[in-house]
């Protein structure tokens, strides 16, 4: 052992605490730094040098400087990411929506609503007050535009939102390219043996921000480099090669952005579905799921205010006599092909047959062959009900009854479900018969006749006879929702005259001769064209009906008051009916009064918004949580950095004091020579 | 544990971030003084906020309706109440006027203000709110009201099956009610006129339509449009008259309550004019007098007012002792311009019981007659006794008279007899002699002398009875009413429609009821009888005229016996007696052309042979006008047109236009909503009202004015009973519309409750509540002070302050 050696000594000291200083600085310099993990410089005594006595230290050296991290807490962090990213998109979201539905003062749809029917009543109350009457056509016009207004919103707020899916995959496509080069660098540094603590930092930072965006799960390999996969397995990063995903167009969904997987072929996988958390789920769930369910509901609204509020109100007269007009512009049928068909098919425009059977369901006609048919009630998940829709006729009225002449023009034979009837017979009367003054007592009159027909009521069979008043026909439907469910009117001699000669039997399924018109609950839609296995057409009525709702009469004097022409100005009879449409459940809003339905709609989505509002609470909290767990083991604490700089600032000072004392020792050496 | 500086900012940094937002949200609540801002705020609360607010809405629109409803029924009330103190005056003055110590000038002067009182009536009942009339239901329609019909009415194709209206001024085409033979009842007929006429296609074009009632005896074609311009009028075709609109009335739908102007052609007329619907011009001009349009010539007429007095005076040989009573006009639908004589007369019922008389002619052994059971006027009965004598005398001849004033009879032995007859009234055989008025002795009559009985008209058998003469046509006045209007023929009842009728008239009525294959004529002759009926049969075989039956109740009235005919093949059926004589009853009414006639017996009954002159007093209107076919005709405040129909009018045929209130309304109910599915009725419609249930009040006042114009103390009387009926019907009404307010303001009243409930449990979920808010708010502030103390304490024990 030399003097020089205990220089060399010193120097080791010397050069690891200006190290271990320099890494204390380091975490000082990073205290504030996102993602910093505190480094650590791990020091180790130096090789000892055997001497005769015994080994001798040779000093300090520096092993490594390690970042402090707990890779478990690390891994939940970058999952409580994506939790966060999801829950806080779906709060500031369905906030910014709420408002369409909060306002409960004056502005909103449900003041609207209030107003509307407050309108019908003082309407009743002043049937001939042309104020009243005025007051009506604008407080329609008003809800109108509230619920359109709405609608639009939505709409704009769905537009937004799906722009926004595009930036966030812009944004994703960025960080794993950043994640990709990240994984070179550390390969690189690390290769030589050296941890790449500050770029093993900076890719856990992007990683948590990709986390943020989209749920990846990560996977780390000997070579340092991780493996980024999202959805269901695809590879988003894989060293130092990425793959991109990419926005499509989806026709299926009214044009919206589809994610996809870019495989670099040319059919791109569609990943939308297997997406579980971060921004973009939060953005894919709130695009396609409560937008469109709070659209559906002001829709359905809509739709079943309008069918009801029509049908009552064409019964009734206005002041000018006029009877059988609409109030609100009457639904139109939306009937779509699916893009997947693989049949060249297509369904044409549909109208509404019979305004008294709507549901305001949607309706899917599926293909499970290429010629085999199922019409479905998606709402009740059950087949359509099998009717015959007769062809219009003249209104059966007091002036113009329809008569019934015994052995004339009063029989029929049907087919319900597959069962034929005996000769089902009509009353009537001898010439000029029994007359009919009123379609609804004849269809009572068709109902009870073919349901008391014995092979009928043997086999269980029976059907509803609706008289629609807005298309003046009759429709037969079978009351059975079994697949085999249909009504086919096959003779009589009432046919004509009732109009069921030359009407359309649809059946819940059967065989597809193109072109085909099929009658589902008062919607008719004609098919034309080649179809094929799977194939699928959906028809409803309620689609846009929220924002399509506007008042079609405009002269007031057509509002129908009076439940009778001869009633007219003072009458009030429509009105009170119309106005008691307020309390009436309708069973196309699930057996609830609009007021009702519409207070459930924004309570419910009231719901879903505190709920994602406490979620996102939860979730940050969770995450701050996490965030202190990770300060506790990679956070900088000054204090201890400050320790560890005196510490060492102390060694530093004791190390050159030794250099010193070396010194002083070599001197007094050197001074013996002399 | 490592404490890292994260951590220590972090935590600060948390704890102020919350706080504040709490802070935030506190500060919110105080500012809007809302607890519930957001759905998400409290979604269970905001879905109650909504429901209670819709809740709320309703509530306070339900308190809208009924304080629009609760005037309305004020108004109705108020107006009731001063109908009930008009109706009180009315009656205090008919009572007054009713007593006979007030004359025809005081009951004239009366006239006019009940006049005045009938407007103000009129006036009330159509009281408006907001330009609605109040007492309307729910529709004022104008319309065409036809006279009345005889139903069934058999409608023959090409024959009287068309008709043409006009329906707010848009005329129909030809409507054809028939395309074979249909015999229909009202209720048929209304339902195939409307039918009909909703089915044209010029008015289905024009967007015109009707609604047709049969209310017992009358067509109403309604047209189903309101207000002024509301107006049907049924011009032509050849239904016209079958179904009574050969006259009748029009109005518009302007008020609920009109007066109408009832057009009717009198059933004697034999000229071919027709008469449409009457229309009021000018309501203010209205006098609600009746009048008759007489044509004196086939190009002239003239109009006389008839609401007037009805003269009656006894002619100065009158013997009896019956003095004139009350006089009048009854039924101004019957009146006619002629003069009649009332002509009291005796009869005699002859039975199996006093129809046999025993003599002893001078010529031979004593006999027994019989006259054949029956009725008889005392000169068909002197003639009876006299022939039955004669035919058994074996030579003798005798002659039995009656002297008409005296009423007794006389038997005289002929100059040239054999020898003294000797009535034998002693003898058990003899049974006529008390109905002869002889006493039960034997009477020796000599030759050429008379033995005289008795007055015949104190005997049983022996009733007072009278005609009327219509002395300007020289017919007997025949008057039947429900009670007197059936015959049977072979077991089937006829039925003549109601009215007075001379006897031509009358036989063209009977001729027309009993239908294809009769004929009938009524003639005068000597005698007796001198007024009789013949009744035809050209069916093609025998048929019975069941004069037997109890249901057959005008065989008397026209001169039949209770005994059946049987009537062969274009054989007839010849009235027994005569025909035209009602039996006499002192104070019983006597009702002839429309007006009635009290006699009363004073110092006595009247003597057959008495006479009693009786005419209207009418006031000509317009005289001697030259008719234009077509042409208005225009008075006080009428018009009614005249038009050719099949021909042009005769001399002397009537047309009678009669001024009435009707109801324009209908029986709708306006109701307002006041629960959920539940109404409340907050009108009265007219016909509950003024209209009925149990009278037409207005068309009673209007009677009223009548019987004080024409001073008749029995149309007087009836009055002030009609008048008690409206005061109760009117006192019902008031009741009714008390109730509706009580109700209401019972309803109004919980639906207060109900809103004070309601705005107090909307407060409770959404208000803020500002005390413990701000206290809150306090607590916040404090721990926002408190976490900012607490950092700066944290952060300044930092390893570095000390370091320095």
């Amino acid at each position: 052992m030399s003097l020089l050696g205990l220089m060399d000594i010193a120097k080791t000291a010397l050069a690891t605490s200006r190290q271990v200083l320099t890494v204390t600085g380091h975490n000082i310099a990073n205290v504030n730094t996102p993602g910093f993990s505190r480094q650590e410089a791990v020091l180790i005594e130096n090789r000892p040098q055997n001497a005769g006595v015994g080994q001798v230290g040779t000093g300090v050296d520096l092993a490594q400087i390690r970042r402090s991290i707990d890779t478990f807490l690390e891994s939940q962090v970058t999952t409580s990411y994506a939790q966060l990213g999801r829950q806080d998109l779906l709060s500031t979201t369905l906030l910014q929506i709420q408002p369409l539905l909060s306002d409960t003062d004056e502005h909103g749809i449900g003041p609207a609503l209030n107003q509307f029917f407050d309108a019908v009543q003082d309407v009743a109350t002043n049937p001939s007050d042309p104020t009243a009457r005025s007051a009506l056509l604008s407080r329609g016009a008003i809800l109108g535009e509230k619920l359109s207004q709405t609608r639009v919103q939505l709409s704009a707020n769905r537009s937004s939102l799906d722009r926004e899916v595009s930036q966030v995959l812009g944004e994703i496509n960025r960080l794993s390219d950043e994640i990709a080069d990240l994984n070179v660098k550390i390969v690189e540094a690390e290769i030589r043996g050296q941890n790449a603590n500050d770029f093993r930092d900076q890719r856990q930072v992007k990683l948590n921000e990709l986390s943020e965006r989209v749920s990846i799960q990560v996977l780390e390999n000997a070579s340092g480099q991780v493996t980024v996969f999202v959805g269901r397995g695809q590879v988003l990063v894989d060293g130092h090669l990425t793959r991109d995903l990419v926005g499509v167009p989806s026709a299926a969904n009214d044009g919206l952005t589809e994610i996809a997987y870019d495989t670099g072929g040319s059919t791109l996988p569609l990943i939308t579905p297997f997406i579980s958390s971060g921004r973009l789920k939060g953005l894919i769930e709130s695009r396609d799921q409560t937008i469109p369910d709070l659209v559906a509901s002001l829709d359905t609204l809509s739709a079943s205010l309008v069918t009801e509020f029509n049908r009552t109100h064409r019964t009734g007269y206005g002041l000018d006599g006029s009877t059988g007009n609409d109030f609100f512009t009457a639904l139109a049928v939306t009937a779509r092909d699916n893009p997947d068909n693989a049949g060249t098919a297509s369904i044409g425009s549909g109208t509404i047959t019979a305004h008294s059977l709507l549901t305001q369901h949607r309706y899917e006609i599926r293909f499970s062959s290429a010629s085999t048919y199922t019409i479905i009630d998606t709402d009740t998940g059950t087949n359509i009900r099998g009717n015959y829709t007769g062809a219009a006729i003249a209104t059966p009225t007091v002036d113009t009854p329809i008569a019934i002449v015994s052995g004339s023009n009063d029989t029929l034979a049907v087919t319900v479900d597959g069962t034929a009837s005996g000769v089902i017979t009509l009353t009537g009367a001898a010439s000029p018969g029994l007359a009919y003054t009123s379609g609804e007592t004849l269809a009572q009159e068709i109902q009870t006749q073919i349901n008391a027909d014995a092979t009928l009521s043997v086999a269980g069979r029976s059907v509803t006879v609706t008289f629609d008043r807005t298309t003046s026909r009759f429709v037969v439907t079978s009351n059975s929702t079994a697949s085999t469910s249909v009504v086919n009117v096959t003779g009589g001699t009432a046919a004509a005259t009732l109009g069921l000669s030359a009407g359309t039997s649809t059946a819940a399924s059967g065989t597809f001769a193109s072109p085909q018109t099929f009658n589902l609950d008062g919607i008719s839609v004609t098919l034309t064209g080649a179809t094929a296995t799977d194939d699928v057409f959906t028809v409803d009525t309620f689609t846009n009906a929220a924002a399509n709702l506007s008042v079609s009469i405009t002269d007031h004097n057509k509002i129908a008051a009076s439940a009778s022409l001869s009633g007219v100005p003072s009458n009030n009879g429509n009105a009170l009916a119309l106005s008691a449409l307020k309390n009436t459940a309708l069973a196309s809003l699930g057996n609830t009064t609009v007021t009702e339905f519409f207070s459930v709609t924004a309570s419910t989505f009231g719901t879903t918004a505190q709920k994602a509002q406490n979620d996102f609470q939860a979730q940050e909290f969770l995450h701050q949580q996490l965030l202190a767990f990770r300060a506790q083991t990679s956070g900088v604490s000054l204090d201890e950095e400050l320790v560890k700089m005196i510490e060492f600032q102390q060694a530093f000072e004791a190390a050159s004091r030794m250099i010193i004392v070396a010194d002083e020792l070599m001197q007094t050496l050197l001074s013996i020579k002399r | 544990m490592r404490v890292s500086e994260f951590q220590i900012y972090a935590a600060f940094l948390n704890n102020l971030q919350r706080l504040r937002q709490e802070n935030l949200e506190t500060q919110n609540q105080v500012s809007t003084g809302k607890r519930v801002l957001q759905p998400s705020d409290d979604p269970i609360s905001f879905g109650q906020i909504v429901s209670g607010k819709a809740s709320l809405a309703v509530t306070e629109q339900r308190l809208r309706n009924i304080e629009f409803a609760t005037s309305r029924i004020d108004t109705a009330d108020n107006a009731l109440s001063s109908v009930t103190n008009i109706l009180f005056r009315l009656k205090e003055l008919a009572v007054q006027l009713r007593s006979d110590t007030n004359g025809a000038s005081e009951r004239a002067t009366a006239a006019t203000e009940v006049k005045e009182l009938f407007n103000e009536l009129q006036q009330l009942a159509n009281t408006r709110l907001n330009g609605q009339p109040v007492f309307t239901g729910t529709s004022t329609h104008g319309r065409a009201t036809g006279a009345p019909v005889v139903t069934p009415v058999t409608l023959v194709d090409g024959v009287n099956d068309t008709l043409v209206v006009e329906v707010d001024g848009v005329a129909s085409g030809t409507l054809d009610l028939t395309s074979g033979t249909e015999t229909l009842t009202g209720t048929q007929l209304a339902t195939r006129l409307q039918s009909r006429i909703n089915t044209d296609a010029t008015l289905s074009a024009a967007g015109k339509s009707v609604t047709i009632a049969f209310t017992g005896t009358r067509l109403d074609v309604i047209s189903n449009s309101f207000g002024a311009d509301s107006t049907v009028l049924v011009t032509s075709g050849s239904a016209l008259a079958d179904l009574g609109f050969d006259g009748g009335s029009r109005t518009t739908g302007s008020n609920p309550f009109s007066l109408i102007a009832e057009a009717r052609a009198a059933f004697g007329n034999t000229g071919g004019a027709i008469i449409a619907q009457g229309t009021v011009r000018d309501p203010l001009a209205v006098t609600l007098d009746d009048y008759v349009i007489q044509f004196t010539s086939a190009t002239s007429f003239s109009v006389h007012n008839i609401s007037q007095q009805v003269g009656v005076s006894p002619d100065s040989n009158n013997a009896g002792g019956a003095v004139v009573g009350d006089h009048g006009v009854d039924d101004p639908s019957q009146v006619r311009l002629d003069a009649y004589e009332i002509r009291p007369e005796r009869f005699y019922t002859v039975t199996a019981a006093n129809n046999a008389l025993r003599f002893d002619p001078g010529s031979g052994p004593p006999v027994t007659v019989t006259v054949t059971a029956g009725r008889y006027s005392g000169d068909q009965l002197a003639a009876a006794v006299q022939s039955a004598m004669n035919a058994a005398s074996g030579g003798d001849t005798y002659t039995v008279t009656l002297d008409g004033a005296t009423g007794e009879f006389s038997i005289t032995n002929d100059a040239g007899n054999a020898g003294p007859l000797d009535l034998m009234f002693d003898d058990p055989a003899t049974t006529i002699e008390d109905l002869l008025g002889f006493p039960p002795t034997l009477e020796t009559v000599q030759v050429a002398a008379t033995e005289t009985g008795g007055d015949s008209t104190l005997t049983s058998g022996a009733v007072l009875k009278h005609h009327v003469l219509n002395t300007t046509v020289n017919s007997a006045m025949f008057t039947i009413t429900s009670s007197n209007n059936t015959v049977f023929v072979n077991g089937s009842p006829v039925v003549l429609t109601a009215g007075s009728y001379t006897g031509a008239e009358l036989a063209t009525e009977i001729q027309t009821r009993l239908g294809t294959g009769y004929s009938a004529a009524y003639s005068t002759a000597a005698g007796p009888p001198a007024r009789l009926f013949t009744i035809t049969n050209s069916t093609g075989g025998a048929v019975t005229i069941n004069h037997s039956n109890a249901g057959s109740t005008v065989s008397e009235l026209l001169g039949f016996d209770a005994v059946d005919s049987v009537v062969p093949n274009l054989g007839t059926d010849v009235s027994d007696f005569d025909a035209g004589t009602v039996q006499y009853l002192s104070g019983d009414p006597i009702d002839f052309g429309g007006l009635r006639v009290v006699l009363a017996d004073d110092s006595g009954p009247p003597r057959h042979g008495d006479v009693f002159a009786v005419s209207l007093a009418s006031q000509v209107v317009l005289s001697n006008q030259t008719y234009a076919s077509g042409g208005p005709i225009d008075f006080k405040g009428l018009r009614v047109a005249i038009r050719n129909g099949a021909g042009v009018p005769a001399s002397g045929d009537l047309f009678r236009v009669l001024v009435q209130s009707q109801y324009q309304g209908d029986g709708g109910i306006q109701a307002i909503e006041v629960q959920d599915n539940q109404t409340t009725q907050t009108n009265l419609p007219g016909n509950e009202v003024f209209d009925g249930p149990t009278i037409d009040l207005l068309s009673a006042v209007k009677r009223l004015t009548t019987a004080l114009r024409g001073d008749y103390g029995g149309g007087i009387g009836q009055a002030i009973d009609d008048v008690d009926q409206a005061l109760e019907q009117v006192a019902g009404a008031r009741g009714q519309v008390g109730a509706f307010a009580n109700r209401l303001e019972s309803t109004s009243g919980s639906l207060k409750l109900t809103q004070e409930l309601l705005i107090d449990v909307i407060s409770q979920r959404e208000d803020a509540d500002l005390v413990t808010l701000v206290s809150e708010l306090v607590q916040q502030e404090t721990a926002i002070q408190a976490a900012s103390q607490a950092g700066s304490r944290i952060l300044s024990t930092s390893l570095l302050n000390f370091l320095r």
